[in-house]
């Protein structure tokens, strides 16, 4: 007990300095403006819908919510990492008795932690303002960002990975990409199966369909927009993917920074 | 180019200018109010693209949801801003699109199963309603609307009769979900039972069917109206059978429905202890009503004139009477 304590210590003052340094960021404000913007958007949306305006908010402003958080992790994580290489601030860090894994960690954490601001202050915003025309909405609202918490947790996990050894730029577009292929693993296995006859490509798509973070795991808003049972397996699976995807990332990323000369 | 001749060219170019202008002011006068509106209209018109179904999948990375609500704002904005053409051509390929990305997304379909027969797309609404009926089984409504496209536009009067019967067995159930058919669905069921009976000629399943129509009814009013359908579909069939026990013995149909009422065969066949048995319910009343009466063309108790065809001995009844009109 004594000695995880000790070992989470340093991991926790890494993930805090992160984390204070990234809410300072005035870029990141900008963002968050521009989300704020897009979800009240969603309400003007809604009034202009014939009759659908529950439906339309939902979509709409979770949507926005969700990908603005994943946008904004994304770019933030990625320039963090870059900025603590570029400011030479590992030659101090790792001067101290801190291990890179356990930078790694806190850079994580501190990253996590950022994620959770951002989910509830939109999230907040927008369900102050659903609670008085859609309150039914609510709940589906709660659970649909909780999934949302855990993708862009594994997105993070990646930027963080793309980040220890590459440009921030281009770990950035790395984490992108990954972001595109995982919303778009279900619809191209659709596609796969009706339009491609070789069967090398076949194996080959399966193998990156099994292999690749799939994400569309983690969208059960059209469950939660219909009001369909979710399987309690199902979240555990989920659950599961996620966390073993986390940490065979930032494992990965732990491996990287071990190799690295800093 | 002469030098003299550079005035009469400037004077012609000059005359020229002045023959367009004074066109232009003629065109304008001559075009009223209405056809400018119409080509304003034209002007501002935007056709929206539709992308393939499989491009949108791949567009909306897994915000299936998102983008089908996105189409649907662009539909409505587009069906709200008015088409001199008066046909919107986009209607179909966007309802089918938002409704194969979402399709669990109820009120597209409604939409698109009441407006996209006046576009001139019928295959793109029965898809639609083929699609309604596998995504959202249990929905009267629409399972109602796909059923009177059936009717109304493919005259399918089997399919639509069998999907009006289930809109109303959807709708009357306990628990029933929402939005229902309207009352009419088991009525509508019925008659379009009896046009496809007309089409095969079997008026007797047609009366057991509006029989049973005023057997499901609650309403008194409704009930006595199901009835008389039934009462008529008793005088079609005595109309048809006479003119074939009219050939039988004359070697041709009767020349007119007079001549049939006349004739001992028409006598016999009302007198017939099993046509009577046959048709026991409604002997009774039309007998009550003197719709039997010797030697007088029956009137129809729902209104309709009976069309009598010589050539086929048959007996349509699409047109309402004098007495409706009245």
């Amino acid at each position: 007990m004594n000695s995880l304590k000790k070992y989470f210590q340093p991991v926790w003052v890494v993930a805090k300095n992160s984390y204070r340094e990234v809410i300072r960021d005035k870029v990141l404000y900008g963002i968050l403006i521009v989300a704020m913007l897009v979800t009240a958007a969603s309400f003007f949306l809604a009034t202009i819908s014939l009759g659908q305006d529950s439906r339309i908010l939902q979509n709409t402003g979770l949507a926005a919510i969700h990908l603005f958080s994943a946008f904004i992790l994304i770019f933030v994580t990625t320039n963090s990492l870059a900025r603590d290489f570029d400011k030479r601030a590992l030659y101090l860090l790792f001067s101290k008795p801190l291990r890179r894994n356990q930078y790694v960690l806190g850079k994580y954490l501190g990253m996590l932690l950022l994620l959770l601001t951002t989910l509830l202050l939109l999230g907040g915003l927008f369900s102050l303002a659903t609670a008085f025309l859609h309150p039914e909405i609510l709940k589906n609202a709660a659970i649909s960002l909780s999934f949302s918490f855990l993708e862009v947790s594994l997105l993070t996990a990646l930027a963080v990975l793309f980040a220890s050894f590459t440009a921030p730029l281009n770990a950035t577009l790395y984490t992108a990409a990954f972001y595109l292929i995982g919303h778009s693993l279900p619809t191209m296995k659709l596609y796969m199966s009706t339009d491609v006859s070789s069967g090398v490509l076949k194996g080959a798509f399966n193998a990156c369909y099994y292999l690749l973070p799939n994400l569309e795991k983690f969208n059960f808003r059209p469950s939660l927009l219909y009001g369909m049972p979710i399987a309690g397996m199902q979240v555990v699976w989920t659950i599961l993917y996620a966390v073993l995807y986390i940490a065979l990332a930032i494992g990965l990323a732990v491996q990287v920074m071990k190799q690295r000369e800093v | 180019m002469r030098r003299s001749s550079r005035p009469l060219i400037w004077l012609l170019a000059l005359l020229a200018l002045a023959g367009i202008a004074t066109i232009q002011i003629a065109c304008d006068k001559v075009n009223d109010p209405i056809d400018q509106q119409r080509r304003l209209a034209v002007a501002k018109l935007k056709e929206p693209m539709v992308p393939s179904i499989k491009a949108l999948r791949f567009i909306s990375l897994g915000m299936d949801q998102v983008m089908a609500d996105y189409l649907w704002l662009q539909m409505i904005q587009y069906f709200g801003q008015g088409n001199p053409y008066g046909k919107y051509a986009a209607l179909g390929p966007m309802t089918d699109r938002i409704t194969e990305l979402d399709p669990k997304f109820e009120y597209p379909y409604e939409f698109g199963l009441v407006t996209l027969p006046f576009m001139d797309a019928v295959p793109t609404a029965i898809q639609i309603g083929d699609r309604a009926q596998k995504e959202l089984p249990g929905i009267g409504l629409l399972t109602y609307y796909h059923a009177s496209n059936y009717h109304l536009y493919l005259k399918d009067y089997q399919r639509a009769a069998d999907l009006y019967a289930k809109a109303a067995d959807e709708s009357e159930k306990d628990g029933a979900l929402e939005p229902t058919a309207p009352a009419a669905a088991r009525t509508l069921a019925a008659v379009a039972r009896s046009q496809v009976n007309s089409t095969i000629g079997d008026r007797y399943t047609s009366y057991v069917f509006w029989l049973t129509v005023a057997d499901h009814t609650s309403d008194p009013e409704s009930k006595e109206r199901n009835l008389k359908w039934a009462d008529h579909m008793t005088l079609v069939y005595l109309m048809e059978a006479g003119a074939e026990s009219y050939k039988s013995v004359h070697g041709q149909y009767p020349p007119s429905l007079t001549e049939l009422i006349k004739s001992e065969q028409w006598n016999s066949l009302v007198m017939n202890s099993q046509v009577q048995t046959l048709f026991s319910f409604s002997y009774p009343r039309l007998l009550e009503r003197g719709e039997l009466k010797k030697g007088e063309v029956p009137h129809s108790p729902i209104l309709r004139l009976f069309d009598y065809d010589p050539a086929t001995g048959k007996v349509s009844f699409d047109r309402l009477s004098k007495e409706a009109d009245n």
